[in-house]
């Protein structure tokens, strides 16, 4: 085997335990040119790309919702739960806060939820997909509600974690990037509030 | 944003974490294996990663996301834990401590983390590229 497939053989075998960087510093520490280690993720990525299933195509906007309509924001990290609300209110956005799956049910009762933003790693009292399903099944939510899911994982390890490919499911990274956030609620609730420019 | 008006609730919180992190640690000197306590320092670590990302605790954000791909390498049994294991988390679990300590009192962290993070790496270093 030509030693350009060795080095795309050792990356594929070891991609999904370390980072691409980290055998990257491998292979030079032990001696082989960068060049080919570049050659060898290119033909990575797009071998990958390649396999990738095409993403659902997006539904267009649902107009925004009348009457008072809350985003919900689910995080165990009561820091990080308070600095996202404090934005999204900041914004002007009305916003209802859970620590974990099932306070996110309780606390939904009785209020129209536009969207929900939810940390996917709760290990503790239920995961961001548990908090997901429990409100999709209860009867006071629609059954396709929106959902922008964050992530301090990497984007490999989150995508696995991340229910069936749907069409009403964003997934952004931490620290939230404010515009990035902003362009996912206007795409999934057809709201737009300048949360990337507001100060709270 | 003005982050600073969240120094007070982050340090709250980091503290609850490195206690968890420390009764973790506990168990896995009682228990090497305990998935639990495996399981408690991987959310630990991840927790403390996510907080000082978002304040931009630059140093505590390196130290955690370490030691967070340490413990899930542990917990995945993709890496044994061992006591080598347990004297770089402990490290860590005070290095961390100290940093959260630096952040309460406005203060620079004195303390050099290069050795530390080096012995988290090389636990983590990928096996060797064979010809």
């Amino acid at each position: 085997m030509a030693r350009a497939d060795q080095i795309l053989d050792y990356l594929r075998q070891h991609k999904d335990k370390f980072p691409l960087d980290s055998l990257k510093a491998q292979l030079i520490k032990q001696g082989v040119p960068e060049a080919e280690i570049l050659e060898a993720i290119r033909r990575l990525k797009s071998g990958a790309e390649t396999q990738a299933a095409p993403p659902p195509t997006p539904p267009p906007p649902p107009p925004p919702p009348s009457g008072r309509s809350y985003i919900l924001v689910v995080d165990d990290n009561k820091l990080l739960l308070k600095m996202i609300t404090d934005k999204l209110e900041g914004a002007g956005y009305l916003v209802t806060c859970a620590e974990d799956a099932a306070q996110s049910v309780v606390q939904t009762e009785g209020m129209k939820i536009s969207l929900i933003i939810s940390d996917i790693e709760m290990p503790q009292f239920g995961s961001g997909i548990d908090a997901l399903k429990k409100l999709r099944a209860s009867a006071h939510v629609r059954k396709n509600l929106p959902v922008i899911f964050m992530t301090g994982l990497s984007p490999e390890d989150a995508k696995k974690r991340l229910p069936d490919p749907d069409p009403n499911v964003r997934l952004i990274h931490k620290p939230v990037d404010w515009t990035l956030l902003r362009k996912h609620i206007r795409d999934l609730t057809g709201l737009d509030k300048p949360i990337d420019a507001a100060e709270s | 944003m003005d982050l600073s008006q969240y120094k007070d609730l982050f340090v709250t919180e980091a503290r609850q974490y490195l206690q968890g992190m420390k009764t973790a640690l506990d168990g896995l000197d009682k228990n090497p294996a305990c998935k639990d306590s495996l399981g408690a320092l991987y959310l630990t670590a991840h927790s403390m990663k996510g907080m000082a990302m978002s304040m931009e605790f630059t140093q505590i954000a390196q130290l955690s996301a370490g030691l967070e791909h340490l413990a899930d390498r542990c917990r995945s049994a993709d890496l044994r834990y061992d006591p080598s294991a347990g004297a770089v988390f402990r490290e860590g679990a005070k290095a961390l401590d100290l940093l959260v300590d630096a952040v309460q009192k406005k203060a620079p962290y004195e303390g050099d983390l290069a050795p530390l993070l080096d012995r988290i790496h090389a636990l983590l270093a990928p096996p060797e590229f064979k010809l």
